[in-house]
């Protein structure tokens, strides 16, 4: 099973300039990982679409059911702040 | 073997006719009365919250359901909502869309 550390590992290298906070919140099973991922690439973007992007930096452990579950939060950086 | 007696192609077109005949459509881990995942059960959760009309389709008795649905929608995980035929997203952004009230636009019945 996959540490958080390499899924944050894998998220921000697929998103350059990106910060991903991961966590595993089944604890224990080490197969349901939660992520925060703040990424310039998001702006402008539909949820479905930001989250595609954070799936597919870990799409062979979803499509082989080393993950079980990625629970994803997004937040776009940079332009403006609210 | 039983689940060769249907072809991937007959399971892409039965998900395609359930996406094109229900306006809500859920794709789910067991029946929106018994859910056999968190995730799926929270998303039913939600669309009884704000008294969605929706079909629900469990995924769980043949693997390739789940394999052609990803395939089709480009989504890896279950469950997945459709709306108008859409992809509207999984457990996440729906429960997201529930809280900003969005959700209960999105699944409300087309007025003619």
């Amino acid at each position: 099973m996959p540490h958080p550390d390499e899924l944050k590992t894998r998220i921000e290298a697929h998103l350059p300039g990106s910060e991903a906070t991961v966590r595993d919140f089944n604890a224990g099973t080490g197969d349901h990982f939660e992520a925060q991922v703040k990424a310039p690439q998001f702006r402008g973007l539909p949820l479905l679409q930001q989250h595609k992007l954070v799936y597919a930096a870990v799409q062979n452990w979803l499509d082989d059911g080393t993950i079980h579950a990625l629970s994803i939060k997004t937040v776009a950086t940079g332009g403006e702040e609210q | 073997m039983e689940a060769s007696i249907i072809s991937e192609q007959e399971i892409a077109g039965a998900l395609d006719k359930a996406i094109a005949e229900n306006r809500v459509m859920l794709f789910m881990k067991g029946t929106p009365e018994r859910p056999m995942c968190g995730f799926s059960m929270r998303v039913t959760q939600a669309l009884r919250d704000v008294d969605a009309d929706f079909a629900a389709m469990d995924i769980l008795p043949d693997p390739r359901i789940r394999q052609v649905l990803s395939a089709r929608s480009g989504w890896p995980t279950i469950p997945q909502l459709f709306v108008d035929g859409e992809l509207v997203g999984g457990c996440d952004i729906v429960m997201e869309l529930h809280e900003s009230g969005e959700l209960a636009q999105i699944v409300k019945p087309a007025t003619a």
